[in-house]
């Protein structure tokens, strides 16, 4: 127990150390988000200055970090040049909406991985055989090319909404009406991710049970006449689980990284689309806010994996 | 055998479409900025054997398109003269390698006449050969980041599990932090350091030193692993024991060890880069026009209008999957290979 | 090209051990905080020409001290004098002649040689290490070196993999000696070799010691090849010498309790073997 304390600690500083790089890279960016009133030439050179005054773009790095680590530990992410807002309350929404989409999308592919491999593990032949081979081949197609497959589908089947993640009339509908809405946006974007995540997965549940399936202390299991029902679930699983659990903090970095580039061509309101926009734009509070947002998501699923870990292993338990 | 079968077919398929992709001037029809700008968005040619008249060609051939004023901006075949396709034809002038100079191409329509076997894109210019070209910029792109971030991560993953102490303590600190975050995250926040709009002769250089510095953590780690075990070897230590210097055991005993891992982590990556660079052209923060790569041509493909009405847009997209499935291929056999050879 | 630290001074000790302690303390993880102690106020004196065996089981602190004497580990206290000269305060050049004239051949010879060499190269590389060009001169010495340790020329090309224990053990003496050392050092070179193969070796090693000034220092946990290599036999007990006497008054006059209890374990056991037989 102590150690997942200690992890928790390791994260924070981690995290601090991410907010150090992530810093130093956007502020050295030629250029700032004044740069970009300069294009209108009605706008004068006091404005312009004024205008980073403002911002404390003008000052040296370290005191503007030094002076948003303070904010932050007051709760101020910095301001946003770009929404003209300030950064805590845009993230709020969009670091929400992408852990939606990504929950959902692990949620479910997992749901299809893990069954999928004990049924391929516990048969060599066949119809299993194909399906696990015809996932494992699907490995080969890149995120680009299934988002833009399947809103390519999308639009010309009409089946799924073509973006976005409610409509327009979201607000005036019903309860029902409401969730509906929501499933079918959702559709597309969490298919491109589980397919994405599919392959490795499933092989990986194949491998991890049929280790199982073939670790000695099975076998004598099923030499004691233990039903193949009960040796797979009670016996298998959790053995196999192990290597899962930590196949699943591995794969989340691909996760988030894959669901940015989905949420940007399918139009999901995440924080995909607004670190892009914010690195157009030089919108470096919301850069930096963004990466953080993304880091926390990968600490904490690698800290809920290691819970796992701990809670599934007795032997980790013991140490 | 069955295991060398997919090993030299995966290798066999790679070798072809680098092959393609090295020599773009010969096997594309035409050079990538060669705009028709009465043919814009054109659909892909369709190849013939039949003409009109009911008569069977032994040569393929292909009509010449006009506006379609009927169905509002499409295009529909001139039925009047076929124009067949050859193999080694004259065309447009183009350099091999930096240093000669050819006009032969693999195959082309006779005459002036226009063959485009993807469709063109906005501009009338060939998607095919755009492809061929975009594909030379991608794959350099990926190849030479995947040398950088092999480089750099061995040279410190050696040093520092070598000499052990601080500087292995610092490596994997750095290490831990580069992998703390998604790669994508890291790479656009990487890229914001740089100028929005970088000159396009240094673009896909620079982007390769970008992807190579953020891909470095990786291999590091790995090759640091590697030292750690392979220097407390005996023979190591037995060389150590005739007076040999640090620089000599690593070049003579500890780096070779590490040479199939190497090759293993190479064919991994050279994907992964590819990918990467695809993906930040895309959202055009890589290479841009007019030099055209994977990333950028599908770039257009974020109007709906264009997803919907011009599917061939989509072919640098379908490409990526015998590219991927060459390497992962080649990389899975590599990786088995390690793994059962003893040492 | 090949020097000596100093003037051989017959009278001098070539290895002389002063109060060595080696101690596990905080770094070893098994230890959870205590400092368990290896090598304990160890007091040995090695004289050039006359060998010495090293006797001890498992655990008792050999291998420890072997790889103290070379450098590979640092000892917590203590001194150690090579040719007279303490070996923690050599550099560079006296660094390098101190690496040329004390060898250790390990137990494991499959693990000491690097599979990825040709045997000719293993043996030609302690002479390369030092600076010199690999010339067909170079080649005729590695051959002739092979040979003297009874390693067909033909096996040159091959792999260390390709050879048996008694053939890679030979080379890994063929590459030692390539640096003309003033001590070899076997830290249970032999064991775990058949019987027929040790006995082969002894020989060669005895004829070696005719031809060159080299002394041998053996360690291991066989009473009867400790004796059959060396006229002085000092046993290791949990870190601690507990006898040092002449090889003939091992087995005679054993002083302390436990080399009597190994003597007689060792006589018990070729009882057996002749009641087994008989």
């Amino acid at each position: 127990m102590k150690y997942l304390g200690l992890r928790l600690l390791h994260s924070a500083l981690l995290l601090w150390g991410v907010s150090l790089l992530a810093f130093l890279f956007v502020a050295a960016a030629p250029g700032d988000f004044a740069d970009a009133l300069r294009l209108n030439p009605q706008v004068s050179g006091t404005t312009i200055a004024a205008t980073r005054a403002r911002y404390g773009l003008d000052k040296s790095f370290p005191i503007r970090y030094a002076r948003w680590i303070g904010n932050v530990a007051r709760g101020d992410l910095g301001y946003s040049f770009a929404y003209d807002a300030p950064v805590a309350s845009l993230i709020w929404t969009r670091a929400r909406n992408t852990l939606f989409l990504t929950i959902i999308a692990t949620l479910v592919a997992w749901l299809i991985a893990v069954p999928l491999g004990v049924w391929s593990a516990s048969r060599h032949h066949g119809a299993a055989n194909i399906v696990s081979t015809g996932v494992s081949s699907l490995i080969a197609v890149p995120d680009i090319l299934l988002a833009l497959g399947f809103l390519y589908l999308a639009v010309q089947t009409g089946w799924f909404p073509t973006g976005g993640m409610v409509s327009v009339a979201f607000d005036q509908f019903g309860y029902w009406a409401k969730l509906r809405d929501l499933i079918a946006h959702l559709t597309l974007p969490t298919m491109t991710l589980v397919i994405g995540m599919l392959p490795v997965l499933a092989q990986h549940a194949r491998a991890a049970v049929a280790e199982a399936l073939d670790a000695p202390f099975i076998r004598s299991a099923r030499a004691h006449g233990i039903p193949q029902r009960r040796l797979l679930f009670s016996y298998a699983l959790p053995f196999a689980a192990n290597p899962l659990i930590s196949l699943f903090g591995l794969s989340l970095a691909a996760l988030l990284s894959g669901s940015l580039l989905v949420e940007v061509i399918m139009s999901w309101p995440g924080l995909g689309p607004l670190i892009l926009g914010a690195v157009e734009s030089r919108d470096i509070y919301v850069v930096v806010a963004s990466v953080l947002a993304s880091t926390i998501f990968l600490l904490a699923g690698n800290w809920v994996s290691d819970l796992l870990l701990y809670a599934n292993d007795p032997r980790i338990r013991a140490e | 055998m069955k295991r060398n079968l997919k090993f030299w077919a995966a290798s066999a398929l790679l070798a072809g479409i680098h092959l393609l992709l090295i020599f773009p001037g010969f096997f594309a029809p035409y050079d990538y900025s060669a705009q028709n700008r009465e043919f814009s968005y054109a659909p892909p040619s369709r190849l013939h054997f039949v003409d009109r008249a009911g008569k069977t060609h032994f040569r393929p051939f292909t009509y010449a398109l006009v506006r379609d004023d009927q169905n509002s901006g499409g295009y529909v075949e001139a039925s009047n003269k076929p124009i067949p396709i050859r193999f080694f034809v004259r065309g447009s002038s183009y350099s091999i390698l930096g240093i000669f100079r050819s006009s032969l191409h693999s195959f082309g329509a006779d005459t002036s006449a226009k063959f485009w076997l993807m469709g063109t894109d906005q501009f009338g210019r060939d998607e095919f050969s755009r492809v061929l070209y975009g594909g030379r910029i991608s794959i350099l792109a990926g190849l030479i980041a995947t040398l950088l971030s092999l480089i750099l991560g061995t040279i410190l993953g050696a040093l520092a599990g070598f000499y052990s102490g601080w500087s292995d303590v610092l490596l994997m600190r750095g290490v831990e932090l580069f992998l703390a975050l998604p790669w994508l995250y890291l790479l656009l926040t990487v890229r914001a350091s740089l100028p929005l709009h970088i000159s396009t002769i240094d673009t896909f250089l620079l982007l390769a030193a970008v992807l190579g510095l953020v891909g470095w953590a990786r291999p590091a780690r790995l090759v640091r692993g590697m030292v750690l075990s392979v220097k407390e070897r005996n023979y190591v230590q037995s060389a150590r024991g005739f007076g040999a210097s640090d620089v000599y055991l690593l070049r003579r005993h500890i780096l070779p060890q590490l040479s199939s891992v190497l090759l293993t982590q190479a064919a991994l990556l050279v994907p992964q880069f590819v990918l990467a660079e695809v993906t930040l052209s895309f959202l055009g923060l890589g290479v841009s026009e007019p030099v055209p790569s994977w990333g950028n041509l599908l770039a257009c493909l974020q109007q709906y209008y264009v997803l919907t009405s011009y599917w061939w847009m989509l072919f640098p997209a379908l490409v990526l999957v015998p590219f991927f499935a060459g390497y992962q291929m080649l990389a899975a056999e590599l990786a088995r290979r390690n793994s059962a050879a003893t040492f | 090209m090949i020097g000596r630290l100093a003037d051989i001074d017959r009278s001098a000790p070539l290895l002389e051990i002063r109060n060595l302690n080696y101690e596990y303390g905080p770094r070893s993880s098994t230890s959870k905080g205590k400092s368990v102690a290896a090598l304990r106020g160890i007091d040995l004196e090695i004289r050039a020409g006359s060998n010495l065996s090293l006797v001890g089981e498992s655990g008792s602190g050999k291998s420890t001290f072997a790889r103290c004497i070379t450098r590979i580990e640092r000892p917590t206290s203590g001194e150690i004098y090579f040719e007279g000269r303490n070996i923690w305060q050599l550099e560079f050049e006296e660094l390098k002649l101190f690496r040329n004239h004390i060898q250790l051949i390990f137990q494991d010879s499959a693990t000491s040689l690097n599979p990825r060499f040709t045997n000719e190269e293993i043996v030609a590389e302690p002479r390369i290490v030092h600076g010199e060009k690999n010339c067909p001169q170079l080649r005729e010495l590695v051959i002739a070196q092979m040979e003297r340790l009874g390693l067909s020329a033909e096996l040159a090309r091959r792999r260390p993999l390709e050879l048996s224990g008694g053939q890679r053990q030979r080379l890994a003496i063929a590459r030692a000696l390539m640096l003309e050392p003033a001590l070899l050092i076997f830290d249970e070179a032999l064991s775990g070799l058949d019987l027929l193969v040790q006995e082969r070796i002894l020989n060669l090693l005895r004829t070696l010691q005719t031809e060159s000034l080299v002394t041998y220092l053996f360690i291991t946990h066989n009473l009867t090849l400790a004796q059959a290599v060396a006229n002085e036999i000092v046993v290791l007990h949990e870190g601690t010498i507990v006898e040092s006497v002449s090889s003939m008054d091992l087995f005679t006059f054993p002083r302390h309790d436990y080399t009597r209890r190994l003597v007689e374990s060792a006589q018990l056991l070729r009882l057996a073997v002749t009641n087994a037989k008989g």
